[in-house]
């Protein structure tokens, strides 16, 4: 639902008054050239027109690291499930993160569901923002271009003024006494229009084949030796599986207290292109090479997740090739290897 | 394990680095002293027994005089614990070793060169078993605490087997090797310092070691890329882990 324009004069006072009573969680410049989501100091440090951070916002819904559980050890021991429901409003999140988040409700929803995960979801308000691609992002490809619904709040550039709609009744809320909001006038409304289409122009069309044909494609690549090309210069840093918004693989440890009467146990995002994370008991390594890695990943992104739920579970962010050192583009990935003879 | 375990701190060539970080780790280090017993550590105490159960050496392994030596701790420790770049890979030391050792003493000593006795410098791996490294240059005094607090519940400590760039990344660092045509070793090198030097404007020079199964061939070619030369690179790598390197030429 459309409410009005906040004039870009006054987004200080309106992120104030939509973030009252909670943690302000926003984007922020990091270095030259970087910006990251982080906790804020003032409303002021808020950067929303941006391209990509290293991080994507998961991370203040899923953080790199949590205790999950403190326990008191001993003859009596105790253990307290550790869950964070701390009121953050998090602000300036693109499309193809609020449709990352909600494909981690999905696959931390499904069997048991995380309480962790949801603790801090259901205690978070999202404020979205729009924005223009660079040549890494191929959102409009993967159909999370847009993101209706996905947020509470979401802004969009129409040149002096933010155009502003809520999309929950906690968005509503939030925003409801604001006294600064201007008419939503036909040509802002023209304006919001024009500034997709140059979203949805400026993003490469990088993909060969529409998305809904990968898992048929990609099922036909099962073999690593398939792979290897692609995966040649992996140095196996993890960085794609870490940036990228939709993973949401952990491992789980225990600290313990030097007294060894308390200990905490934790999760730290791991991921399935570091060798390690396909370790498991008894010394069995079962993706040995990192041409398997990879195809697993890819599988799991454009294959086997979406097979199972509905949709690709890669959002067209980029971070990951922005990040890789390797310069390895998940498209360019499965446009070479789907196109060679299985 | 008795409730508190003899422990002591051995040192052979090296900066003492290490034993530092450990005086350094003093908002925990009552603890540590409540949770063991320490009967040798020349950097805090005068006193010396030889009575022990774990044995932290720090310094690489230069002299045959500190052959025997690390010989005869071996020899009366339950466990031990190499600690630091110098004892757990040779560390800056053994760059000497690509020198005779005659003209290392010359460079060092001038015309007294023959009053002393030198070996390439080693690992402490290579003279004798070792239990468990905690690498670095420094050693992480976090990663110390970590592994003192396993070895008093009985556990031997494993390090995970993943790159410096897990912790950079869970970070949020920018990358420095992918944005600012830095020569980060973060991708082969064993995690656990959390990934300082790309934290403070630097970039891993592998002080830690390699990974077990480090992909270097890859990496090297990126840095190929970054426009090293092979030798470039080979010096790179040669800096922290010389003694390896030698090793993988000599099997080559
Ligand atoms: S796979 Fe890459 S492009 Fe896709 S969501 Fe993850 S980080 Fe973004
Ligand atoms: S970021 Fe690149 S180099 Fe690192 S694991 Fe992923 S594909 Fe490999
Ligand atoms: S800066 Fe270095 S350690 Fe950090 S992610 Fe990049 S290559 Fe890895
Ligand atoms: S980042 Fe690399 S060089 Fe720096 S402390 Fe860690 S392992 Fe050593």
């Amino acid at each position: 639902m459309t409410v009005g324009c906040v004039p870009k004069g006054r987004l200080t006072d309106f992120v104030c008054h939509i973030c009252r009573g909670r943690q302000l969680i926003g984007v922020r410049q990091k270095e030259p050239g970087f910006v990251e989501f982080a906790e804020l100091d003032s409303p002021d440090e808020l950067v929303l027109d941006y391209v990509s951070t290293p991080l994507p916002p998961k991370a203040f819904i899923y953080p790199p690291i949590e205790t999950l559980v403190r326990m008191r050890l001993g003859t009596a021991p105790q253990v307290e499930t550790v869950l964070d429901e701390t009121p953050r409003a998090i602000v300036g999140v693109h499309p193809c993160d609020l449709h990352a988040l909600a494909q981690l409700d999905v696959i931390l929803g499904d069997h048991y569901g995380d309480p962790h995960y949801f603790a801090r979801r259901q205690s978070a308000l999202l404020v979205g923002v729009d924005c223009l691609p660079d040549e890494h992002c191929f959102c409009g490809q993967v159909g999370t271009a847009r993101a209706e619904g996905k947020c509470d709040v979401f802004l969009t550039d129409v040149g002096l003024a933010y155009l502003v709609e809520c999309w929950s009744d906690e968005g509503r809320e939030a925003v409801e006494g604001f006294g600064g909001l201007e008419e939503v006038t036909p040509a802002v409304l023209e304006a919001a229009r024009a500034r997709m289409e140059r979203k949805l122009a400026g993003i490469e069309p990088r993909l060969s084949a529409p998305v809904e044909m990968l898992p048929m494609l990609l099922d036909g690549h099962q073999k690593a030796s398939e792979w290897e090309d692609v995966a040649a210069k992996c140095v196996s840093c993890g960085a794609c599986n870490l940036v990228c918004p939709t993973c949401n693989c952990f491992d789980v440890y225990d600290e313990v207290a030097l007294s060894l009467t308390e200990a905490e146990r934790k999760r730290r995002w791991d991921g399935c292109m570091l060798r390690e994370f396909t370790l498991v008991a008894g010394g069995e390594v079962f993706r040995e090479g990192k041409p398997d890695r990879l195809r697993h990943r890819m599988q799991r992104k454009y294959n086997y997740l979406y097979v199972r739920y509905g949709s690709p579970f890669c959002t067209g962010c980029g971070r990951c090739a922005r990040s890789c050192p390797a310069g390895i583009h998940p498209v360019s990935a499965v446009n070479q290897v789907t196109a060679s003879e299985s | 394990m008795s409730a508190k375990p003899k422990v002591a701190f051995f040192s052979f060539t090296g900066c003492e680095g290490c034993q530092l970080a450990v005086l350094e780790l003093e908002p925990v280090l009552l603890d540590i002293l409540g949770a063991v017993d320490i009967v040798s550590f020349r950097e805090a105490m005068t006193e010396h027994s030889e009575d022990y159960e774990i044995a932290f050496v720090e310094g690489s392994i230069s002299t045959p005089h500190d052959v025997e030596e690390v010989q005869h701790i071996r020899q009366r420790a339950g466990l031990v614990v190499a600690i630091g770049a110098c004892a757990c890979s040779g560390g800056l030391n053994a760059l000497k070793n690509r020198r005779g050792m005659d003209d290392v003493l010359q460079t060092v000593y001038g015309s007294s060169g023959s009053w002393f006795e030198t070996i390439p410098a080693r690992p402490v791996s290579a003279v004798v078993p070792v239990d468990l490294e905690l690498p670095g240059c420094p050693m992480d005094g976090n990663e110390f605490v970590w592994a003192v607090k396993s070895l008093l519940r009985g556990e031997m400590p494993k390090l995970p087997q993943i790159p410096v760039c897990v912790e950079c990344r869970l970070k949020g660092n920018v990358c420095v090797l992918a944005h600012k045509g830095k020569h980060c070793q973060g991708p082969i090198t064993i995690a656990g310092c959390g990934a300082i030097c790309p934290s403070h404007g630097g970039h891993c020079v592998g002080c830690r070691g390699y990974l077990a199964h480090p992909e270097r061939d890859a990496h090297m070619e990126i840095l190929q890329e970054h426009g090293l030369t092979v030798d470039e690179v080979r010096a790179q790598y040669s800096l922290f882990n010389t003694y390896s390197e030698m090793a993988r030429e000599a099997a080559s």
